[in-house]
């Protein structure tokens, strides 16, 4: 563009100025401080997961066990360490992982209702785990606890597959179906489908395992073990990992896939990678904490109002944030201090994430165009 | 060199069964021109096009980019010398028109595509060509018809490509920004001497602006002339039967 006058010249360096002072200004004032709260947040719902429970426990002594030293009462430190450590690290990770993957679908699918629970990617991860623990047969407190490792390894390996298979169907049917309604609808009959059949192999199950079952189809943080945990993370750190090396040819996947292929994407392997992440982190979320509703269809519609953004490459962390703070919030209120009873996880969830859900379909009432 | 060329071209479908929609097809496209195609509806223009840039492959011959066969180039490559303006109406929602035009960037930038200040700067030359500036930090899906259209025009400029093409980029126009983006395009032609290809409906804008008319017929046959040529061989007449006839009368 070498004709520019001199006139255009000038023109140019005032565009270039006030573009440069918009795009600091963004960031400086609505990106920064937005990433300044979501930090905050995630740490506070960290530290009160750590030190607000079900029993009460003087702060003073929560941090004696947290440093491994002695509490005053040696059930303390058991509650502290092994009980709420892995259960807040948990909670932190599953709700990254559930909201970046429910960006992730939202993305692959244009369509703003997407999320692995809603597609019943889920559902096709527990059907993988309830295959491999109903038909192993053992019969523990927890779901998984006493298979060991390999069995851990199993279980995730399961699920990963479930979750692939359900996803590739879905996709299959979402190149046939272009109506956004039609497919949330195929995602859901499937979601019915596979939980038939769980509740087929529960059926035959040995009432031990189906007390344990029941218990994590409801969803909780609080059946990963210490021996479990690194398995845990490394798996979501793995896929987050792949969702970060996407996130450039899906902003481009946001203009629909031939505007994508015509700037050069690879429309293929960002399908794949987009498919293998979100069967990751949805499939070992769902097979160590049950199918959990709702946190990644909101997360990300939360982060882009907040944000007023698009891009992958801020909706990404905004999300892993985002989700890890709500897992943790939803946690701490399903396990109110003091209190006999215990919500279901999921309806704590439910009661945050419907409402998220109804305000997006009431802004955008055709919902097509609205990714 | 031409910017595009095919020699002895077949388009059309292979799935399910091979289709041949247009055969032996011999075109080329050079730099600081602007060809409009124009033909009756189901007469291939999109196949054409869709072939022409890569998005399809032929069915027989070849397509050259700038001397190189099209399917030897890779994905980036291809991204580098053509830029696309298509049908498809998206607006993604919360996508500001300057986050939209820095996605043309992409087959420049890293694995992140981070823009660098070369980057940054051929994103404010563009906005400044295609008279975007003033909403550059609006939002896309706020936008009307036709400013989203020349928003689009200035993300394809932003690959920098040798050669711009258009599918139906006038459909939801109405005159006045027809003309307007018409006279853009005429522009990038006459003052960058990029090679610009539109497909449209529109015979009279076409008549206006077009240096070359490519004519599909609808019986298989492209008809390639300047506007004057094509009108005085009858060829309009031919595709668009008694329409044009009819057309013809009704303009001074």
């Amino acid at each position: 563009m070498t004709t520019l006058s001199a006139e255009q010249r000038a023109e140019k360096s005032h565009v270039a100025a006030v573009g440069a002072r918009e795009a600091k200004l963004r960031f400086s004032h609505r990106w920064r401080w937005v990433f300044i709260a979501l930090l905050l947040l995630v740490t506070a719902a960290l530290a009160l997961s750590l030190f607000v429970g079900s029993v009460t426990i003087p702060a003073q002594e929560v941090l004696t066990a947290l440093l491994g030293g002695e509490t005053s009462r040696a059930g303390w430190t058991k509650i502290v360490q092994d009980y709420r450590v892995p259960k807040a690290l948990t909670a932190l990770l599953s709700g990254a992982a559930l909201a970046t993957a429910g960006l992730l679908m939202q993305t692959l699918f244009r369509n703003p209702l997407a999320d692995a629970y809603v597609l019943g990617i889920s559902s096709g991860a527990s059907l993988g785990v309830a295959l491999v623990v109903l038909s192993v047969g053992v019969g523990t407190t927890t779901l998984l606890g006493a298979m060991g490792i390999a069995g851990d390894l199993a279980v995730v390996v399961a699920a990963t597959l479930g979750s692939t298979a359900v996803l590739l169907i879905v996709l299959l049917l979402a190149r046939r179906v272009q109506n956004v309604t039609t497919l949330l609808i195929l995602g859901l009959m499937f979601g019915y489908i596979t939980s038939a059949l769980v509740s087929l192999l529960a059926h035959f199950a040995a009432p031990a395992q189906l007390r344990s079952f029941n218990n994590w189809s409801q969803g909780t943080f609080g059946d990963v073990t210490h021996a479990q945990l690194p398995i845990f993370a490394c798996v979501i750190l793995f896929g987050l990992l792949i969702s970060a090396i996407t996130a450039k040819p899906l902003n481009a996947m946001l203009l629909g896939e031939d505007y994508a292929a015509s700037l050069g994407v690879n429309l293929r392997r960002v399908r794949y990678l987009t498919i293998l992440s979100t069967a990751l982190l949805a499939g070992v979320v769902t097979a160590f904490c049950g199918p959990i509703a709702f946190l990644g269809i909101a997360v990300p519609h939360l982060c882009r109002l907040a944000l007023r953004t698009s891009s992958h490459n801020v909706l990404i962390p905004a999300s892993i944030l985002l989700g890890a703070s709500i897992a943790l919030i939803a946690d701490l209120i399903a396990h109110m201090p003091d209190a006999q009873i215990v919500l279901p996880l999921n309806a704590v969830l439910a009661l945050f994430g419907a409402p998220v859900v109804i305000w997006v379909i009431l802004r955008q009432p055709g919902l097509r165009g609205a990714m | 060199m031409s910017v595009l060329s095919a020699a002895d071209l077949a388009i059309g479908f292979s799935h399910p069964a091979q289709r041949i929609l247009l055969d032996r097809l011999n075109v080329s496209l050079e730099a600081g021109t602007l060809v409009c195609l124009l033909g009756p509806n189901g007469a291939g223009k999109t196949t054409l096009l869709r072939t022409l840039i890569g998005l399809l492959p032929p069915l027989r011959g070849t397509v050259w980019l700038d001397g190189d066969d099209i399917r030897a180039l890779s994905r980036r490559d291809l991204a580098q010398r053509i830029g696309m303006v298509l049908t498809d109406r998206v607006a993604p929602a919360m996508m500001t028109v300057r986050e939209l035009i820095s996605l043309g960037r992409q087959p420049y930038t890293g694995w992140l595509g981070t823009l660098s200040e070369q980057d940054r700067s051929i994103i404010d030359d563009v906005l400044l060509v295609t008279h975007t500036q003033a909403f550059a930090s609006r939002l896309v899906a706020e936008l009307s018809d036709g400013e989203r259209q020349r928003v689009f025009v200035a993300r394809a400029l932003a690959q920098q490509p040798h050669l711009l093409v258009l599918d139906e980029p006038t459909a939801y126009l109405d005159l006045p920004h027809r003309v307007e983006l018409m006279t853009l395009l005429q522009r990038l032609t006459r003052d960058q001497r990029r090679a610009v290809l539109v497909s449209t409906h529109d015979l009279d804008l076409a008549l206006r602006f077009a240096d070359i008319i490519w004519l599909l017929d609808g019986r298989g046959r492209l008809m390639v002339g300047s506007p004057q040529e094509l009108g005085a061989s009858g060829a309009f007449s031919r595709a668009f039967g008694a329409a044009f006839e009819l057309y013809q009368q009704h303009i001074p």
